[in-house]
């Protein structure tokens, strides 16, 4: 039976609060985003875990209320590596601009990143969202009141917990293959997520860089089974 | 008893994160594999020299099980007692997890959180025996068989999230449903069973078996490596070759033969089968490679007498 090799099909969607408290930092999550997903191929690889396929999607989120229709800006998925110029140019072109008040509305970021399209391909997968923010959020439906505010969106946190917990109940991840990665603070509405959904790493900082070990402990975390 | 058969493979040297424990004398015998979960231990821990905490918890959870079935492994003789020593087993290893833990893990708290990070999460799998009895300890998806003359047979039932179907599970990175760490009591289970002699008990890590495209290869790799060995340190040795040119992950087996003289006796006892798996379920899914719902459908006929893993108690 030698040479028979399982392979991955890898989804990504990368969600980047552009807001303007972002400003000092969005060169720097710009350039994580554009990294993290040579390494995590490279890492799977290390691991004898192939790529066969990897798709990366982004949406830039602010605030509905403060920007109207600049609050959600998604891109289709990209394939990789066949696409990696227009990846580069859609995440090169998100500036920090915007927000309004202190929290932003990375939750309904969130709920348009589960509900993505998915692939249902590939005999393994990983679905990976990957959070970037340093703000706490507001309540889901807090926005509500704006005229952009899309419909068909999650009605509470509750209810996003079901699409991001149940296959059946609205969201498409696939249980075994999703992970969500969060680079925000300690903060209301990112606390929660971490302390009650499963397969969330945390890491409570958006604004420095994570020491070697920190990265690697992140990346195994991701490419390892659980 | 005989010797018992060590194959071990790391995918990246010396960071292995498999790690097991073994004893046998004239009347009892034990084996144990553990599995460190790496995605829920990723964290590396610098006062135990950048170790991840999975690589930590297997070695730890392995000797933990030595030292209890050294003391009280044995195989129980009733429910009641079965359901007891699980407890006691459980204890034991948790105890050893957390107390470790809180010593040496606990003033590196890190920036990072959430459901993915467990201190010293592993699985295990283990079998005391005795005479004709063999008694599977186990959490997680490391999982306990024994092969006689009628083939393989799977005892323990994984404990991962979803579908415990061997043949599914291949296809699917399923998260587990029940691990051994210092956060929480894990729970181990059991399964007694009694040996037809002769027979070949195994416990092996998911790196065993995971790696191969149906269950029936993990049979067919057992009964290859035994037909070609002209010994059992031949076998071990052939062993060691297969399941390092298929690994994709770390994976540790561990073997005791049973129950004859001889092992040109125990190839005579066992290899007939052979011929028959090679015929019905090994050649007709390798010609359709890539038929996942033709192999399901060959699975299906195996699995009838591979799947013994119910009545478990614990």
């Amino acid at each position: 039976m030698q040479g028979y090799k399982l392979t991955y099909h890898v989804d990504m969607v990368f969600c980047i609060d552009a807001t303007g408290s972002m400003r000092h930092v969005i060169e720097f999550v710009k350039q994580n985003a554009l990294n993290l997903y040579h390494d995590i191929v490279s890492e799977m690889d290390k691991k004898h875990k192939t790529v066969d396929r990897m798709r990366v999607r982004v949406i830039a989120f602010r605030d509905y209320v403060a920007d109207g229709e600049e609050a959600m800006l998604s891109s289709d998925f990209f394939e990789l590596p066949e696409q990696a110029q227009l990846f580069y140019e859609c995440v090169n072109g998100i500036e920090a601009r915007g927000g309004g008040d202190i929290p932003e509305d990375g939750l309904e970021a969130l709920g348009f990143a589960i509900r993505s399209d998915w692939t249902r391909a590939g005999v393994k997968k990983r679905h990976i969202i990957v959070m970037w923010s340093d703000a706490p959020t507001h309540d889901l439906g807090y926005s509500k009141i704006a005229p952009w505010y899309p419909e068909g969106m999650a009605k509470d946190f509750d209810e996003l917990s079901l699409w991001w917990e149940d296959e059946q109940l609205g969201g498409g991840m696939d249980e075994s293959a999703k992970r969500l990665l969060l680079f925000a603070p300690d903060a209301p509405g990112w606390n929660r997520v971490s302390s009650e959904w499963g397969q969330v790493i945390h890491v409570q900082t958006v604004s420095e860089g994570l020491l070697d070990v920190e990265y690697r402990q992140v990346l195994d975390a991701v490419c390892n089974t659980i | 008893m005989h010797e018992i058969l060590q194959i071990s493979h790391a995918v990246l040297l010396d960071s292995g994160e498999d790690s097991f424990s073994l004893h046998s004398d004239g009347q009892s015998a034990f084996l144990c594999v553990t599995d460190g979960c790496g995605g829920l231990g990723s964290k590396r821990y610098s006062a135990l020299d950048n170790r991840t905490g999975a690589w930590i918890a297997a070695k730890l959870a392995a000797r933990a099980f030595a030292d209890w079935a050294q003391e009280r492994g044995s195989v129980p003789t009733d429910e009641e007692e079965g359901k007891l020593l699980c407890t006691e087993l459980s204890d034991a290893v948790y105890h050893v997890l957390k107390r470790f833990a809180d010593e040496h893990c606990a003033e590196e708290k890190g920036r990072i959180v959430g459901s993915m990070q467990r201190r010293l999460p592993t699985t295990l799998c283990s079998v005391t025996i005795h005479e004709n009895r063999a008694a599977f300890w186990w959490a997680g998806d490391s999982r306990g068989y024994v092969m006689d003359e009628n083939g393989l047979h799977q005892l323990t039932r994984d404990h991962v999230r979803g579908l415990t179907d061997a043949f599914e599970t291949l296809y699917r990175d399923a998260p587990l449903s029940n691990l051994l760490n210092a956060d929480q009591k894990g729970r181990i289970l059991l399964r007694v069973t009694s040996l037809k002699f002769p027979s070949v008990v195994l416990v092996a890590t998911d790196g065993v078996y995971s790696s191969l495209p149906t269950p029936m290869e993990v049979e067919m790799l057992l009964l290859d490596t035994l037909k070609k060995a002209k010994s059992m340190r031949e076998w071990e040795r052939c062993l060691c070759k297969r399941v390092a040119a298929n690994a994709q992950d770390d994976a540790t087996l561990l073997l005791l033969p049973v129950g004859f003289e001889t092992f040109e006796q125990l190839k005579s006892a066992l290899l007939p089968r052979r011929e028959i798996l090679q015929k019905r379920f090994i050649t007709p899914v390798r010609r359709r490679r890539g038929d996942i719902q033709y192999a399901r459908e060959k699975w299906l006929q195996y699995k009838p007498d591979y799947d013994c893993t119910e009545d478990a108690h614990g």
